[in-house]
């Protein structure tokens, strides 16, 4: 069998290169957008009802629940806890 | 976390343990701790641990409910105003305090656990950290109180002390009091203070010195007291608003409460 000549290895690795250099640039590509879209309120909203992944959601706009406490005048004798100083 | 912890039972190691983890986890003085590698970085992308990020959220929904006055972007604030190490360690120094700016909410972006931040921020988790361990510490003993430096969460009865000397009985929920004259400092002969007013990067100036506040749970009460208090004239009215009883002491020693703390106060002697 013949070996490759070296305009056909030279060929080869220039192929090689040309598709390393495809995907790393596609990679690239996407690690971007998804940084940029994670940056961006405004046009995160958009495509939020394609995203499924509840870990992707935007948890910067978590509700804050106050709730309800209870309390009436003073039962019993001397407080058990002081209160004042956070 | 600077601050005694006690609870309505004997000592509970599984409650240790969680205080313990979680200042290891969210101190700004601690050298290994997550708040600190996280500040270190201040901008771009950080990977934050699931407990972090669900603190963080946390943080960011309690400042959109007070419009931005309970921020957990005051780190770089209160290390201008002096408080850069542990407070136990702080000495008055000659120096004077600066300002800084205080980054709007619009500068992080929390996705899961991906924070993006757009601009260098100075995290500072305190305003929900110790709130929510003492709720969460209660959910680990299920019946009782939590109290941590004062702010507390019950399921039972349980009397409290109030700035000012008076008292009253918490049934349920959370209480908790801010205040300016604790954790304060002095710097270049200014005396400095915790509570930082977002708009001027500086310790608050306001009418109160002590703010006392009742809500669903420790870290609620804790975000209401704090707001109230840096809202200095619109405090009272603010808790109202929301259904929630405030109790405010002045630099005085007067003792005002809005309507909701006063309906809570009589109800139970207008029952009897």
């Amino acid at each position: 069998m013949e070996a490759p000549s070296r305009i056909a290895l030279a060929n080869r690795r220039l192929r090689i290169a040309r598709i390393a250099v495809g995907m790393t640039a596609t990679v690239a590509f996407v690690v971007f957008g998804a940084a940029a879209r994670a940056a961006h309120h405004g046009t995160s909203h958009a495509s939020a009802a394609a995203t499924s992944a509840t870990s992707t959601a935007d948890t910067s706009q978590s509700s804050f629940d106050f709730g309800d406490g209870s309390f009436t005048a003073p039962i019993g004798n001397s407080p058990s806890i002081q209160s004042g100083g956070s | 976390m600077g601050c005694d912890v006690v609870l309505s039972g004997p000592p509970d190691e599984a409650v240790a343990e969680l205080f313990e983890k979680r200042d290891a986890r969210f101190s700004r003085f601690r050298a290994g701790s997550e708040l600190s590698s996280v500040n270190a970085k201040p901008a771009g992308v950080a990977f934050l641990s699931e407990e972090f990020a669900s603190m963080l959220a946390l943080a960011l929904g309690a400042a959109r409910a007070t419009g931005g006055v309970v921020t957990p972007t005051v780190g770089e604030a209160l290390i201008a105003a002096g408080y850069d190490r542990d407070f136990n360690e702080l000495v008055e120094r000659d120096a004077p305090a600066s300002a800084a700016v205080v980054p709007s909410l619009d500068a992080l972006s929390l996705r899961g656990r991906m924070l993006v931040r757009s601009v260098p921020v100075q995290l500072d988790l305190n305003g929900v950290v110790k709130g929510k361990t003492v709720d969460d510490a209660l959910a680990l003993l299920g019946d009782g109180w939590v109290s941590a430096g004062g702010d507390l969460a019950t399921t039972v009865p349980v009397t409290v002390g109030l700035p000012g000397g008076d008292a009253i009985t918490l049934r349920s929920g959370g209480l908790a009091t801010s205040s300016t004259a604790r954790r304060a400092w002095w710097r270049g002969g200014e005396l400095q203070h915790h509570l930082i007013d977002p708009a001027t990067g500086r310790p608050v100036e306001t009418r109160w010195q002590d703010v006392t506040a009742v809500a669903g749970s420790c870290a609620a009460a804790d975000v209401a007291a704090k707001a109230a208090l840096l809202m200095d004239a619109r405090g009272p009215a603010w808790l109202e608003q929301r259904g929630l009883p405030g109790r405010f002491v002045d630099h005085d020693g007067d003792v005002h409460v809005n309507a909701s703390w006063y309906r809570s106060q009589r109800g139970d002697l207008l029952a009897a």
